[in-house]
């Protein structure tokens, strides 16, 4: 590794990696426009300038690969000037519209005009006008913002590998834009908002939907597929405005898809379920009465604590267990390989470890379900407590049509469906984006997600709710927090250990306590 | 129907299509083939894209939406892609070009010679102005940047064809012809009568200009008459190794003729040593303003060029040379090509080379209107099939360039002079022409205000006066001399006094002209009478670069045009003689911060001429304007103030 000496200090570069990245991780601000970590260097927008002792000019940082024994300055006079100078040229043809502008508080422009005090304009001519348009379904662009940075191309060319964006014209009216017959529309085309260091790019579900200072950020995982992309949401008065992307290198990278990033919708729909029927004692009493005529129904969103909480229900009872499961289309993979999972449940992993999935085998999905409809009516079946976390879920009509066959049907589900109407006992559940927890995602680790929003009022959480319906079945003492009941269910870890970026359990770690119940219909 | 292609703000009245435009587009069986063989020529795919837009042209008349969507398919790139290619260059036909479309040349030596009364005159006679087209689709009017022609100054591009010394009645009897000739398709069909050729006459012995005027010089039977290819011919039968070729051409003192002046011999040696192929490019994108001495070589002594070509291809070892001419160049990559196909014919190119075993391909890469192609990575960026963008070095080209292989970019007369060297006693021929440092003759192209504007071949460190009062004829009209841009337009301007001084003396090689505060570049020399006002010429080539910028780097992409629309609010009397400090300091700011030079190149004359000609910056800015009559302006009407010059 070459030793470089920053501001005097001497530092490692790691080997293959460029100066500003050098910079960046050792927390030596240096500003940028053109240059991302997950894109390759352009060194375009000329704002990294440092002195560096093997030039005599200033170098833009994103292209020096340090080499042994290289001094960099990235702080005084020259440097200040010669960066704002760079700014003033960048903001000579840009249209100063900060009110207006959806990209406003989270800016680099703004960022570095306030940080260089560069207040005032000598520009005094006219300035080039380039169009705002839409450029696909959920992109817009304001072509005056536009700095030519290139970063919105090249992702288009290097990570998502659809290739939808280039700079057109040239300069001063150099823009960024879609060929005009081939809109700018891929699965994951949204990052390139999240990436526009200006408010050039701007997504259509945001666009004027919250001033981010007066918004919340909180950090969660993405739930649409069991990838589980670690994301950052942005609340506004109990609302989830929109998910972005949050780097976890061991998952997503810098990005997300645009399924996950717009999948935000049932959080606040109309359709919520918010009037409960029956009490968790008529629960109780019906699953009791049923015995092993009993059966639930689990899906793999659950999170871990609640399809724990779920076995231990099962076990008591010895009823028969089917888990839901959701799949949709094929695999979709990006040049960069970046994957999008035909698998839009949350924690199948998690549901395999639970319930067993067999070898390679995903947990039952909707075809046992069609079996438990049949062993209904057989008369197998005689007490159903289904517990629901995928929204929208097409029941089979096997299973509506033989719901009425039974003594008793309880259904816990976010939405409102044909079982609930047929139910003895309903209860409103909380969404993955209202309730603390874990998921594990397609590779096993473990990740959690927070309460970003409150939940509807009438809805519960079923941790509490499976809690206290295993204590009204002896089979628990307390009401306890998540977390409790993630520590037990996984010994030697808690949610410290969890973090922001998750945590594979290793070899060392117990497997879940307990056995698995009887899973399905055999 | 809005012509989504068209620059925002610039876009014209647009023809009524007679019926809707097609929605998909696609190349005869034959044209695929033609394509499959251009993309042959290249190790990928991609970099056929160029001439593939060419072929639309050709095709369809015009690279539009459908056309691009093809051609991206058969070449297997994105359409933004192809989209983004197209719009970065400015010479391919568009969906709103009539049949004929009129290119005046508004930069600086045409603009000396009255290029802005054709182009009003062409305005008024058509009834349409800049990138507009007649009703009826036949006329086309733009005003373009240098055209490489200057010494034919004012001229005109008339679709592919050059009209030289254009005059408003030569202007309405070509309106004429064009209006009479009995076009069917979409591209007219009528064109000016060929070129004639001025080399005015040249005091010393010229050798690379020697045979340009004589009939048939561009031949293959011409070249091999006058004992042509023989050099080759011996060099690849005489099985030297190839460092010796390397450092002939080192001690014969070559240095680059495109503007860096570069030994080439040394840039040779900086080749990488590895496995990959190697490159030649060969440099014809000639456009620096007032440099038009390359197309003469090209159009009249091709094979000297690709006798050069072959030596130098055997001195790297390289199989493969590309020659990007300049897309405004299609009569010369006409001439061009028919010389590398008679060379081929005749075993001059193609698979073992006279019994050697070795092989040399030649492929005629055009560009299609980009000046930044001319810079040697941002060309390099072209030839690989993508908008012209300089590459930032390190790695240089001859470590890595074309298609991230060694490469070696030679301008066009560096390549020609390598015969007179290579042949036996050449080098020593060579050193003993010029001065310590700059050897050899190099072809000057004057232009502008003297009475005998063309290209001269003349020893290196001939006293710049003797070549403009004693060879070009000096002033005409007897008017007195007031400036010189003495290396193409981004050299820095010197003034008359400089110029004439015996001491220091300015001679015509690096060093002198270095010396003197300004640089030798492309040999290009600008000449303006007293008549001239330097605010405008300012202007003019602030203009020219904003035009040109690519548009990568911040500081040049909005400095270029800043600087220019300051200068021409100056020249149009809105300045303030507070602002004149503040455009030097703009231009400053552009200076070594961007990852090619076009911004400094913007920037240093800009510099020297508010430095030297600063008491015409405060007359316009104090409202005296500065009392000389020249070229027409337009006044836009968001410009405030009348027009200064009274």
């Amino acid at each position: 590794m070459p030793k470089i000496k920053v501001n005097g200090t001497e530092v490692e570069a790691p080997p293959g990696m460029r100066l500003l990245e050098v910079l960046t991780n050792l927390g030596t601000d240096v500003p940028h426009y053109c240059w991302h970590p997950g894109l390759t260097p352009a060194g375009n927008c000329r704002m990294c300038l440092v002195k560096v002792s093997n030039s005599r000019k200033l170098e833009v940082a994103c292209m020096v690969m340090p080499s042994e024994g290289l001094e960099v300055t990235t702080e005084g006079e020259e440097i200040d000037a010669a960066r704002k100078s760079v700014l003033e040229y960048m903001l000579i043809n840009h249209p100063l519209d900060c009110p207006i502008c959806d990209k406003a508080g989270e800016c680099r422009l703004q960022d570095y005009t306030y940080e260089y005090r560069h207040g005032l304009s000598r520009f005094k001519e006219d300035k080039v006008i380039r169009p705002t348009k839409d450029l696909g379904p959920n992109i817009k662009i304001w072509g005056n913002r536009c700095i030519s940075c290139t970063r919105c191309v090249r992702f288009c060319d290097e990570i998502a590998g659809t290739g939808e964006l280039s700079i057109v014209n040239r300069g001063d009216h150099s823009v960024a834009d879609t060929h005009p017959e081939v809109p700018l529309d891929n699965p994951m085309s949204l990052n390139v908002v999240d990436i526009c260091p200006v408010g050039a790019l701007i997504d259509k579900n945001f666009l004027y939907q919250a001033r981010v200072w007066f918004a919340e950020r909180k950090d969660s995982v993405c739930t649409s597929c069991s990838r589980g992309c670690n994301v950052v949401a942005t609340v506004y008065k109990n609302e989830i405005k929109r998910l972005q992307p949050r780097f976890n290198a061991d998952v997503n990278g810098h990005w997300m898809c645009d399924h996950g990033r717009l999948n935000i919708a049932q959080v606040a729909s109309e359709r919520r379920l918010k009037q409960a029927k029956g009490t968790v004692q008529d629960l109780a009493r019906a699953l009791r009465e049923g015995g092993n005529k009993s059966a639930v129904i689990v899906s793999s969103s659950h999170t871990l604590e609640e399809l724990y909480l779920l076995r231990q229900l099962a076990n008591a009872v010895q009823a028969k267990v089917a888990v839901l499961g959701r799949d949709v289309g094929t695999r979709w993979v990006s040049k960069s390989g970046f994957a999008i999972e035909p698998d839009k449940t949350s924690n199948r992993r998690g549901a395999e470890l639970l319930f067993g999935g067999g070898a390679g085998g995903r947990p039952t999905t909707l075809g046992s379900v069609v079996q438990l409809a049949r062993s209904i009516w057989d008369g197998q079946v005689k007490t159903l407590f289904v517990s629901n976390q995928l929204p929208d879920l097409e029941w089979p009509e096997e299973l509506v049509a033989a719901a009425p066959k039974l003594q008793s049907l309880a259904v816990a589900d976010l939405l409102d469906g044909p079982l609930v109407a047929r139910a003895d006992v309903v209860v409103p559940t909380v969404c993955w984006a209202e309730k603390d927890g874990t998921i594990m995602n397609l590779d096993g680790r473990i990740q959690r997600l927070r309460p970003l929003v409150a939940p509807p009022q009438g809805a519960r959480t079923e941790l509490a709710f499976l809690q206290e319906l295993l204590v009204e079945l002896g089979v628990r003492r307390h009401v306890v927090s998540a977390e409790a009941v993630f520590r037990e269910a996984f010994p030697g870890l808690d949610y410290a250990r969890v973090g922001l970026l998750g945590t594979v359990p290793g070899a060392s770690t117990t497997p879940p306590a307990g056995t698995a119940p009887h899973v399905g219909n055999k | 129907m809005s012509d989504p292609t068209a620059r925002s703000g610039r876009t014209g009245r647009t023809v009524p299509p007679s019926r809707p435009p097609p929605r998909e587009r696609e190349f005869s069986p034959a044209v695929k083939e033609e394509l499959e063989r251009l993309c042959a020529r290249y190790p990928q795919r991609d970099a056929a894209l160029l001439p593939a837009m060419r072929l639309l042209e050709r095709e369809f008349g015009c690279v539009d939406e459908p056309g691009m969507r093809h051609v991206a398919a058969l070449l297997g790139v994105s359409p933004a892609k192809v989209f983004g290619v197209l719009t970065f260059y400015t010479h391919y036909r568009r969906s709103t070009d009539g049949r004929y479309v009129l290119q005046v040349c508004s930069t600086l030596p045409c603009a000396l010679r009255g290029s802005e009364k054709i182009y009003d005159h062409l305005s008024k006679t058509l009834g349409i102005g800049k990138d507009e087209t007649t009703p009826d689709g036949l006329f086309t009017l733009k005003k373009v940047e240098c055209l490489a022609n200057c010494d034919m100054a004012p001229c005109l591009q008339i679709n592919e064809a050059f009209a030289d010394r254009v005059t408003p009645e030569s202007c309405d009897e070509m309106i004429a012809q064009m209006r009479a000739a009995k076009d069917t398709g979409p591209i007219g069909a009528w064109e000016p009568p060929p070129q004639q050729y001025h080399v005015p006459p040249n005091p010393h012995a010229p050798v690379l200009l020697e045979h340009v005027l004589e009939a048939g010089s561009h031949t293959l039977q011409h070249y091999v008459k006058r004992g042509g290819y023989e050099v080759a011919k011996e060099l690849y039968r005489s099985g030297r190794h190839p460092d010796e070729v390397v450092e002939e051409v080192f001690k014969s003192g070559l240095r680059g003729r495109g503007g860096a002046g570069f030994p080439t011999g040394q840039k040779w040696k900086f080749l990488a040593k590895n496995h990959k192929p190697r490159y030649l490019v060969i440099n014809a994108d000639e456009s620096e303003p007032g440099t038009f001495k390359d197309k003469l070589l090209i159009d009249k002594d091709p094979h000297l060029l690709l006798e050069g070509i072959l030596l130098a291809a055997y001195a790297i070892r390289s199989e493969a040379a590309y020659i990007y001419i300049r897309g405004e160049m299609g009569p010369g990559a006409k001439i061009l090509q028919q010389a590398i196909d008679e060379a081929y014919a005749e075993g001059f190119f193609g698979d073992d080379l006279f019994g050697s075993k070795l092989k040399v391909d030649v492929t005629v890469h055009r560009g299609a209107g980009a000046y930044i192609c001319g810079e040697e990575t941002g060309l390099l960026s072209s030839l690989e099939g993508g908008r012209g963008h300089p590459k930032i070095k390190p790695p240089f080209p001859a470590v890595e360039g074309a298609w991230g292989c060694p490469t070696i970019v030679n301008n066009v007369e560096t390549l020609a002079c390598l015969p007179q060297i290579l042949r036996p006693g050449g080098g020593d021929a060579f050193r003993s022409v010029g001065t310590e440092k700059s050897k050899g003759t190099k072809i000057f192209s004057i232009s502008g205000n003297v009475v005998r504007p063309g290209n001269y071949e003349l020893p290196l460190g001939t006293p710049l006066k003797e070549l403009i009062f004693d060879i070009a004829g000096g002033i005409p009209n007897g008017k007195k001399l007031k400036a010189v841009c003495p290396g193409g337009s981004s050299s820095p301007f010197l003034t008359a006094e400089e110029v004439l001084a015996d001491d220091p003396l300015i001679r015509l090689d690096f060093e002198s002209l270095q010396q003197a505060g300004s640089m030798l570049g492309s040999g290009a020399i600008i000449v303006m009478d007293e008549d001239t006002c330097m605010v405008d010429a300012l202007w003019n080539i602030l203009r020219f670069y904003a035009h040109e910028s690519c548009g990568q780097c911040t500081p040049c992409r909005e400095g270029t045009g800043w600087i220019a629309k300051t200068a021409g609010r100056f020249e149009l009397g809105g300045g303030q003689v507070a602002e004149i400090d503040q455009l030097d300091e703009i231009a400053w700011g552009m200076v070594g911060r961007t990852i090619c030079v076009l911004a400094d190149a913007a920037a240093m004359p800009a510099r020297s001429i508010i430095r030297k000609w600063r008491a015409e910056f405060e007359a316009h800015a104090t409202g005296q304007g500065c009392g000389r009559a020249h070229g027409h302006v337009q006044l836009p009407a968001t410009v405030g103030g009348a027009h200064n010059h009274a």
